[in-house]
């Protein structure tokens, strides 16, 4: 006689832990800009099992002004030269061990502009990991600010993207709603938002990431 | 009266005095950008050739440039 009602097993109704995602790592580039299961780097308080999903900063097309800053800054110099050569500006008369020191040291702070706003740019950086997002926010060296907060208390994640410049180069910010009092998370100006957006919200229903 | 104090100073000593005090403050400066890299690579470590060892390492000569600098004018100037 053929059964009328056969019940089907139960399905797994258990919600998934996000500490059991299991990704392939990969080399990344230091300069790099958004890795997916980056290898080769860690932070502070990071857990045993806690593996690094994804890697972000600053898209690198945000740091134009200053490289454009700092390529005016170093011609800066030849330029006033050939002016003063052309008799158009004219110079105080120092030694030449003057010019040269004072040379020198226009090129160090030169320098230190470039050096301290690649820092700034290199060590922004947000973190989402099987357990938490970090995020890591330096204020011209002088301060820093690091936040971090479990996937469990992360309720919504939005991105936008406003404008040419980061519709063509497909960078945005992501917006991370935490449950309670807890801070929200900005990620500014970071590469493929959407994809951020999709990683986080696979990761807060425990689907597989990729 | 006024005048003598003044024709006292050599002009280029006192732009040379202002050059190593701007060199000794640019010098703590960067001595505080070395420290704060230091801290920064406590937070999080980038561990490739051209990560925050690296990056450090930079901070590092660009004390000894600013070094390099104060005593060439001391010498020079």
């Amino acid at each position: 006689m053929p059964d009328l009602y056969v019940a089907q097993p139960d399905k797994d109704l258990s919600i998934p832990q996000p500490g059991k995602v299991v990704i392939k790592k990969r080399e990344m580039h230091p300069f790099a800009s958004f890795h997916i299961a980056p290898e080769g780097i860690t932070f502070e308080n990071q857990e045993k099992d806690e593996e690094i999903l994804l890697f972000l900063r600053r898209h690198f097309i945000t740091n134009i002004n200053w490289i454009a800053g700092t390529i005016a800054f170093t011609l800066l110099p030849i330029v006033v030269f050939l002016f003063h050569t052309l008799q158009l500006v004219i110079l105080p008369e120092l030694p030449p061990q003057f010019l040269l020191v004072i040379l020198l040291f226009y090129y160090l702070i030169v320098f230190g502009y470039f050096y301290m706003n690649f820092l700034s740019w290199f060590y922004n950086i947000a973190l989402i990991t099987t357990l938490r997002v970090v995020d890591i926010d330096v204020e011209n060296l002088q301060s820093k600010n690091v936040a971090a907060t479990d996937i469990e208390g992360i309720v919504d994640v939005e991105y936008m993207q406003r404008g040419f410049f980061q519709n063509f180069f497909d960078y945005g910010n992501v917006l991370i709603q935490t449950e309670g009092i807890k801070s929200n998370f900005e990620f500014l100006r970071i590469p493929h938002p959407a994809k951020v957006t999709d990683v986080i919200s696979d990761l807060i229903s425990g689907r597989e990431i990729g | 009266m006024d005048f003598t104090i003044f024709e006292q100073f050599d002009f280029f000593l006192i732009v040379k005095a202002i050059i190593l005090i701007f060199l000794g403050l640019y010098l703590i400066f960067a001595i505080l950008i070395f420290n704060n890299i230091r801290s920064l690579n406590r937070v999080v470590v980038i561990q490739k050739t051209l990560g925050s060892p690296f990056v450090q390492s930079i901070g590092f000569i660009y004390i000894l440039a600013t070094i390099f600098l104060f005593l060439l004018a001391i010498v020079i100037l």
